[in-house]
């Protein structure tokens, strides 16, 4: 827009200049050659010499046939109209002419005055090149100014986005700034800081109402599980199986709930990772021991190899989670493979990974298994459920930095999660 | 031995109570958390179990108070507060053991017997065979005379492996009790965990009955 308005503006200053020159110029050649009119006399014949960048031509007209009485060596051959205009451009010359009635008749003398033009078109074009370089250098300046004045304003409102955009649902929403600039960048970091207050609060709701709601669940089930627990002491051997398998169903719907609150805290966004340093063994082994009712259901078994090293090693993470994500996969392992398979628990450390396979035969292969890890997909195959476990596995895994990768070869489904191991939490005991 | 219950779920108080009562405890119940905090302060008590959510006082208050009235009594606390945050909260309050609801009832025992152990002048505190020494309070393993680090797993495999001084114990066996899971006959995890007993031990102390088990032979003192 700047451009639009500086470039035609500047270009009839210019036209305006240039015009303005030219006709000084040309006024200047007219007094010279007055000058030499009023100076010329023709009986004698006397001519002044003009300067030497002029070139002067002297006519007498006498009944319309004209004589030269002077010419300099130079001085175009003009039509003999030109004569009788007031000024021309003739090649590289400006030429005005000048006529003066001579007393005795109506003869006349013309005198005509040339000089080159190069002396105005170097002015001239001086002028055009300061107005460019003005031009431009103003187009820079502004720029550089509209720059930094564009800077100065955007700033605070690109802090803010720039602040918004790492914002999450959490129990502690970080406040953008408030830049004290008494605009609009202030009134919209206050109006997002006072939003951000509301969200914290409704977060803060929907946080105490999970942890009630999860205390009022599990309440009566530790009632249950309790009680079952007391109850199989004193019971026969058919009894205790049974109540066994009552217990197991508490222990399943446990972890069900368990579930339902990972999802609604995952799905709010504020599901907080607590991470400690924990053996990373001792992980799997609590994971094991909450599926070990299913296995000995399903007269499957649990084939757990480590590697030396991965039962020396601890690192910081979320125990519980980490746990949920493996029963689950466990879990689904023993759900979705014949009854009496060995479901395969691998558990290595790569440089800075730990790397756990979880594998289980499967009579069918599963068609959409890049879909399982989105919510609410199951496979044909993997008909039961929610179709929210691995959706929950998958989350976590990412909320530790860390992926879940699935596979179906030959016949096997395996389920691979990596842990990336900070080297500031990792640690490794003798 | 004397154990203060605070639950305010009346079903599960009474069966808890039960249980304790079943397994040789001698069980006081409250069902509010000031009430509790008067119990806890005029009787004597080997162990208070706590649950959190209580009318009254809730367990971190009551834990609170119990330590301002200088009353030491051991802690377990069991909630359905399950996320780490109460866990942390609960453990650098002061108590011991902090058990999520719902548990298994066998689980809850044994953490009841194993807080309960400093207590009790009728359980053995240490054993001895050979050059090995453990104590079962402190978790403090000497061999020869100089401290072994172990970790929990490997503490509790040692502990079997003593406690059970010329028996061989079968994987199976280990497996259920050290790890209470059965694994397949293919799974490393015993003899890795024992591998590096071993190398703690300086290979010296556990024998291998090739087809059957593992074991430790000597003369076993129990203190």
């Amino acid at each position: 827009m700047f451009l639009v308005i500086l470039v035609p503006t500047n270009w009839l200053i210019f036209q305006k200049i240039k015009s303005t020159l030219n006709d000084a110029d040309t006024r200047e050649l007219n007094a010279e050659a007055e000058k030499l009119v009023s100076s010329i006399k023709l009986d004698p014949i006397t001519v002044p010499l003009p300067p030497n960048e002029y070139l002067l031509k002297i006519q007498v007209t006498r009944e319309m046939q004209s004589e030269d009485i002077f010419t300099s060596p130079g001085f175009p051959l003009l039509f003999p109209d030109s004569y009788f205009s007031e000024s021309l451009v003739w090649d590289t010359l400006k030429i005005v002419n000048q006529k003066k009635d001579l007393d005795f008749s109506a003869n006349m003398l013309i005198v005509s005055l040339a000089r080159s033009t190069s002396g105005l078109t170097r002015e001239v074009s001086t002028i055009r090149s300061y107005l460019i370089f003005a031009n431009v250098v103003s187009l820079v300046l502004a720029g550089i100014l509209v720059f930094l004045a564009a800077g100065k304003i955007i700033n605070p409102i690109k802090k803010i986005i720039f602040v918004a955009s790492h914002i999450t649902a959490s129990k502690n929403i970080e406040r953008v700034n408030v830049p004290q600039t008494q605009d609009e960048s202030q009134q919209l970091a206050e109006t997002l800081n006072a939003m951000f207050i509301r969200m914290e609060q409704s977060i803060k709701n929907q946080v105490n109402f999970f942890a009630s709601a999860a205390h009022e669940l599990r309440t009566p089930l530790a009632v249950m599980q309790t009680e079952i627990g007391i109850s199989m002491q004193h019971v026969d051997a058919a009894s205790q199986k049974i109540l066994q398998s009552q217990l197991h169903e508490v222990e399943r719907l446990s972890r069900i709930i368990q579930d339902f609150l990972l999802i609604s805290q995952l799905k709010s966004e504020s599901l907080t990772l607590r991470k400690v340093e924990v053996r990373v063994e001792e992980v799997i082994y609590a994971a094991l021991k909450k599926v070990k009712f299913l296995a000995q259901n399903r007269n499957s078994q649990l084939q757990v190899t480590i590697g030396e090293n991965a039962s020396t090693l601890s690192c910081a993470l979320d125990f519980d989670k980490i746990e949920t994500v493996i029963s689950n996969l466990l879990e689904n392992a023993l759900k979705y493979s014949p009854i009496n398979s060995i479901i395969r628990l691998a558990a290595c450390i790569e440089p800075q990974v730990i790397c756990l396979v979880i594998s289980n035969p499967i009579e069918k292969p599963v068609t959409n298994i890049n879909l399982l890890t989105t919510e609410f997909t199951k496979s044909e195959e993997l008909s039961t459920g929610l179709g929210m476990g691995l959706w929950i596995c998958d989350q976590i895994m990412k909320m530790h930095g860390g992926k879940l990768e699935l596979a179906n070869i030959n016949g096997e489904f395996s389920a691979t999660i990596e842990l990336h191991i900070d080297s500031h939490n990792e640690r490794t005991y003798q | 031995m004397k154990i203060l219950l605070i639950e305010d779920e009346p079903k599960l108080n009474s069966f808890i109570q039960q249980g304790l009562r079943e397994n040789g405890y001698t069980v006081d119940a409250c069902h509010n958390g000031s009430e509790g905090l008067e119990f806890a302060s005029i009787g004597k008590y080997e162990l208070v179990i706590l649950d959190i959510m209580l009318p009254g006082q809730n367990g971190f208050e009551v834990l609170a108070n119990m330590r301002e009235f200088q009353i030491t009594t051991s802690v377990i606390i069991i909630s359905a507060l399950s996320d780490t945050e109460n866990v942390i909260r609960g453990l650098d309050a002061g108590a011991v053991d902090y058990i999520k609801k719902p548990f298994e009832f066998a689980e809850f025992l044994a953490r009841v017997r194993a807080v309960t152990r400093k207590g009790d002048p009728k359980s053995y505190t240490s054993y001895q065979v050979g050059e090995l020494e453990i104590n079962l309070l402190s978790r403090k393993v000497l061999f020869g005379g100089e401290e072994i680090n172990l970790t929990n797993r490997e503490f509790s495999l040692l502990e079997l492996l003593v406690s059970n001084c010329n028996r061989v114990l079968s994987k199976t066996e280990i497996a259920e009790r050290v790890w209470e899971v059965s694994f397949d006959m293919g799974s490393n995890v015993i003899e890795v965990h024992l591998s590096q007993l071993r190398r703690k031990l300086k290979n010296e102390i556990i024998h291998t009955k090739i087809g059957v088990g593992y074991y430790i032979e000597g003369a076993l003192v129990k203190k």
